[in-house]
């Protein structure tokens, strides 16, 4: 059974904004980065997967349960994080995600003990019994996704989690989602506009753009080799490049950089590897940084025609 | 040629000090001025900009103080951080009104230049108010641009913009700066000023914290050990000899990987292929692990 | 043998558990914002501070009724300060206050700080929502308009000499006491949040309020005195005097310093203003939360 499901899902605003048009998917449970849609597409997306929105066009289904006609179930079984503020600021982080756990349909008692749980899991302690108010930015994003999972949801969506953090924090805050979906057992679906990150927890893409699908495809599909072998090195790389070619390396300089095709040259296992260290070794040269060329998930948002750029 | 120069400028509201005796300067390429909420980045551009006087030191464009020489709001282009847009103005009336404002012949003319620049013709005669968050940005950086400034600078441009936009906007900057202009902006987001600054200026709490190339500041962190990971046909043959190198500190073997340290950067870079011939064994990757951006900006917060 | 704890080693996991237990669904939910709401009303769970108004006002509200109990004990029913149907007019001040103070912390905060969405976000309806807001602002006016009626009915049986011969002779008035408690409770809430969804802050919506109750009052009062034929817009202009129509048409017993009283009209145009005013705070509170984007 596919976690979600749309087909021809439409939408029009009033006033011309088409924020989805045509929109078909299907994922299965994994931490599914959702890229590249716009604001309007991406909260409309959420807001009909949650039945709170009827589309124009087409339909969807979360969890094999229609958005139009069972949203209410689908709310039961779902947990939002969403990307804006939303949390009132004179209560305390316990009270309001037990609350919150309560409107989800817990019983008292469960929802304390599960509040507590989850809080712990999402990396608050002591100050959990402190207002809201006097929180840091990340601690109310941790705050705001104990409330999506406090509930045990099957699916969390995530608008922008790291929203506001700083590095440290945007970290921290990764690495618990990679958590999530690796060992709590949830499907997580994160909206990002920051491509490293993506490319960090998720291991399922869907891009969109324009209200439109542009790829869905597990992660590694993007990042693939690009079947070249970059190399840096401490000082300007055209004697390095000269040589290589000598050999029959198709290889080129930029710079402090060469990119050569490891499709050519000596056709053994590492003969291009040692090519390079034995002419690295002969010239004196310094090796800053041996790697295999990667796509990128902005190389998918470039405009037609241009190349990415060295990594 | 324009450069931005700051000698010993502090800015402070009563008690609270926002910057803290800085002193740089900024010339033609770009500069991305990283640092977390509340370092004074704001602050600091504002002041750049000529729209807040500093409360010690000199700010200076070329030879001049920006603050209370209006003519020096012709050499600059500003896009603030707020919403500073009025709504129901449509996007080419605010650009047009912009040129007018900066005095300016063939304001009309002028301002489509700019909305084409900045990719938002097809939307320039609708109102502001129903724009998305990122075309309202480019609508500002047009309102910007449009007096054809040599320096620009820029406010956490890339706030709401998706990749698409953002890829554009900082293609954009590029050409700019290969034009000679002097851009400057801000961001929280490590990802974006890695992609597109030549040079970083980091503040944190109102000081200046390092400035230049990343990579460069990087090497100057000499009290912190450079990280880098290898992968080679034979991890232990090729860690044995590299233990035996004085400048290694440590060899981590661990899930087919090797991590090395080392306190001397240049050292380690020169002894890697020739211990590999050595030994006998190919080297097949090598990365070092904590010169990004990231990695210099969490030492840097932390002094 | 027993093996002792301590010399095995265990480790616990204390990793996620899933939740299998009971789900209780839309009713679940909604007791549940009933809940907080009555909690969020009387400041439990909060500073001291906010539970003085609160309580305070209950305090106000069920003292006189007490005092009054207490002298029918002692001198008999010679005095009586105060009869079923005045006794709300009496304490008619406290009602706005209250109002005033308490239906902000129900309905500001969770529009102010955007917390709408994540009770959306959830199995329940804005119906819903709104309902149980409703239900826990007029459960806590009963306080006020209610308790303390119910105190002067039980009072009066069980100050009387013959138990029996009481119950017999004040329980005509019971459906009264309850309808009007419930009649005021219920329409002042609506009332209050309707004025209160449509303020920004705290402050502001409690400024609103007790501006809607106070002008009024005020303004009616004003025309109460003049005469000379404008006695009949005074009632209108307070909802107090609107209510307190409502209840003389729909339960009897006038009440003499009323505008009510001086007006003379048809009562039940004050049950037809009083369904005006409940219609039209029920409108806007359907409006305001129908804007509501998650």
């Amino acid at each position: 059974m596919p976690l979600i499901s749309t087909r021809a899902l439409t939408k029009r605003y009033s006033g011309g904004v088409i924020a989805l048009d045509g929109l078909s998917l299907e994922l299965e449970a994994d931490v599914i980065g959702l890229v590249g849609a716009n604001g309007a597409g991406k909260s409309t997306l959420i807001r009909i997967l949650l039945g709170l929105l009827e589309p124009t066009d087409g339909d969807a289904s979360v969890l094999d349960l229609d958005t139009a006609t069972q949203g209410a179930a689908i709310r039961e079984l779902v947990g939002y994080m969403p990307e804006h503020d939303c949390l009132p600021p004179d209560v305390s982080a316990t009270e309001f995600v037990a609350h919150m756990a309560r409107v989800s349909g817990l019983p008292s008692g469960a929802a304390r003990e599960r509040t507590a749980d989850v809080l712990r899991h999402v990396g608050l302690y002591e100050e959990r019994y402190r207002p809201i108010g006097g929180y840091s930015t990340g601690m109310k994003q941790r705050v705001k996704l104990a409330q999506a999972l406090v509930h045990d949801p099957r699916v969390l969506f995530l608008d922008e989690p790291t929203n506001g953090l700083d590095p440290a924090g945007r970290d921290e805050m990764l690495a618990l989602i990679e958590r999530i979906g690796r060992e709590f057992g949830i499907a997580v679906i994160v909206a990002s506009h920051l491509l490293g990150e993506i490319e960090r927890v998720a291991t399922w893409l869907v891009a969109i753009d324009a209200g439109r699908l542009l790829r869905t495809a597990p992660l590694a599909s993007f990042t693939e080799r690009t079947g070249q072998l970059l190399i840096e090195t401490d000082e300007p790389a055209d004697g390095l490049a000269a040589r290589l070619i000598a050999r029959g390396i198709d290889a080129r300089a930029d710079g402090r950089i060469v990119v050569a095709d490891l499709a050519s040259g000596d056709a053994s296992e590492f003969g291009i590897y040692d090519a390079v260290r034995d002419e690295a070794v002969a010239l004196g040269l310094a090796l800053v940084r041996l790697e295999h060329r990667r796509h990128q998930l902005e190389d998918l948002f470039r405009a037609r025609g241009t190349d990415a750029r060295v990594a | 040629m324009s450069v931005l120069a700051l000698a010993g400028v502090s800015r402070w509201y009563g008690n609270v000090v926002a910057v803290n005796d800085v002193t740089f300067e900024v010339g033609p390429g770009i500069t991305g001025l990283l640092g977390p909420n509340g370092a004074g980045k704001t602050t600091l551009l504002h002041m750049m900009a000529g729209f807040l006087a500093p409360s010690a030191g000199e700010v200076r464009l070329d030879a001049t103080p920006t603050w209370r020489h209006p003519q020096v709001y012709r050499q600059i282009g500003f896009v603030p951080e707020r919403e500073a847009v009025y709504s129901f103005l449509t996007g080419r009336q605010f650009v047009v009104a912009s040129a007018r404002l900066s005095g300016m012949a063939g304001a009309v003319a002028a301002a489509d230049r700019a909305i084409d620049m900045v990719e938002l013709r097809d939307a320039a005669d609708r109102a502001i108010g129903g724009y998305s968050k990122g075309m309202k940005q480019r609508a500002k950086v047009a309102a910007a641009l449009v007096h054809d400034p040599p320096t620009l600078i820029l406010d956490e441009p890339f706030n709401g913009m998706d990749p698409r936009q953002r890829l554009s906007m900082m293609d954009l900057l590029r050409a700019m700066a290969a034009d000679g202009r002097t851009i400057l902006f801000s961001s929280h987001i490590l990802e974006e000023v890695e992609r597109l600054s030549d040079q970083v200026l980091v503040v944190v709490a109102g000081r200046l914290a390092a400035s230049g190339d990343f990579r460069r500041i990087r090497r100057l962190m000499t009290d912190r050990p450079h990280s880098f990971t290898l992968r080679s046909s034979d991890d232990r043959r090729l860690a044995r000899e590299l233990l035996a190198a004085p400048e290694i500190e440590s060899v981590e073997l661990r899930d087919g990987v090797l991590t090395l340290r080392t306190g001397d950067y240049g050292a380690l870079t020169r002894a890697v292929a020739p211990a590999a011939q050595r030994a006998g064994v190919s080297l097949l990757e090598l990365r070092p692990a904590d010169e990004s951006l990231e990695s210099v900006f969490s030492y840097l917060v932390r002094r | 043998m027993r093996v002792l704890p301590e010399t095995i080693g265990t480790i616990y996991d204390i990793g996620y558990r899933s939740y299998d237990g009971p789900r209780l669904g839309r009713r679940g939910a909604i007791a549940a914002i009933v809940a907080a709401g009555l909690r969020a009303v009387f400041g439990l769970g909060r500073s001291g501070r906010s539970k003085i108004l609160p309580w305070g006002a209950i305090v106000l509200a069920v003292m006189p009724a007490v005092v009054a109990v207490a002298i029918r004990v002692l001198v008999g029913d010679l005095i009586d300060l105060y009869s079923y149907e005045n006794y709300l007019w009496s304490i008619g001040a406290l009602l706005p206050i209250f109002v005033a103070s308490q239906a902000p912390e129900l309905v500001v905060n969770d529009m102010r700080h955007r917390v709408l969405p994540l009770y959306f976000s959830r199995p329940i309806g804005r119906v819903d929502y709104v309902g149980a807001k409703l239900v826990a602002l007029t459960l806590a006016l009963l306080g006020l308009t209610l308790l303390p009626v119910l105190i002067l009915f039980t009072g009066r049986i069980l100050a009387a000499e013959d138990l029996v011969a009481a119950v017999g002779d004040e329980m005509g008035a019971l459906p009264g006491i309850v309808g009007s408690g419930v009649l005021h409770a219920g329409v002042l809430a609506a009332l209050g949040l309707a004025v209160c969804s449509l303020a920004g802050r705290r402050a502001y919506a409690a400024g609103a309020v007790l501006a809607v109750f106070l002008i009024g009052g005020v303004v009616s009062g004003t025309f109460q005195a003049q005469g000379r034929g404008l006695e009949w817009i005074a009632p209108f202009l307070n909802p107090l005097s609107i209510l307190d129509g409502a209840r003389q048409w729909l339960f009897g017993g006038t009440v003499a310093e009323s505008p009510v009283t001086s007006a003379d009209l048809p009562l039940a145009t004050y049950g037809l203003a009083a369904a005006i005013m409940l219609g039209v705070s029920l409108a806007i509170l359907a409006l305001r939360y129908r804007r509501v984007t998650t």
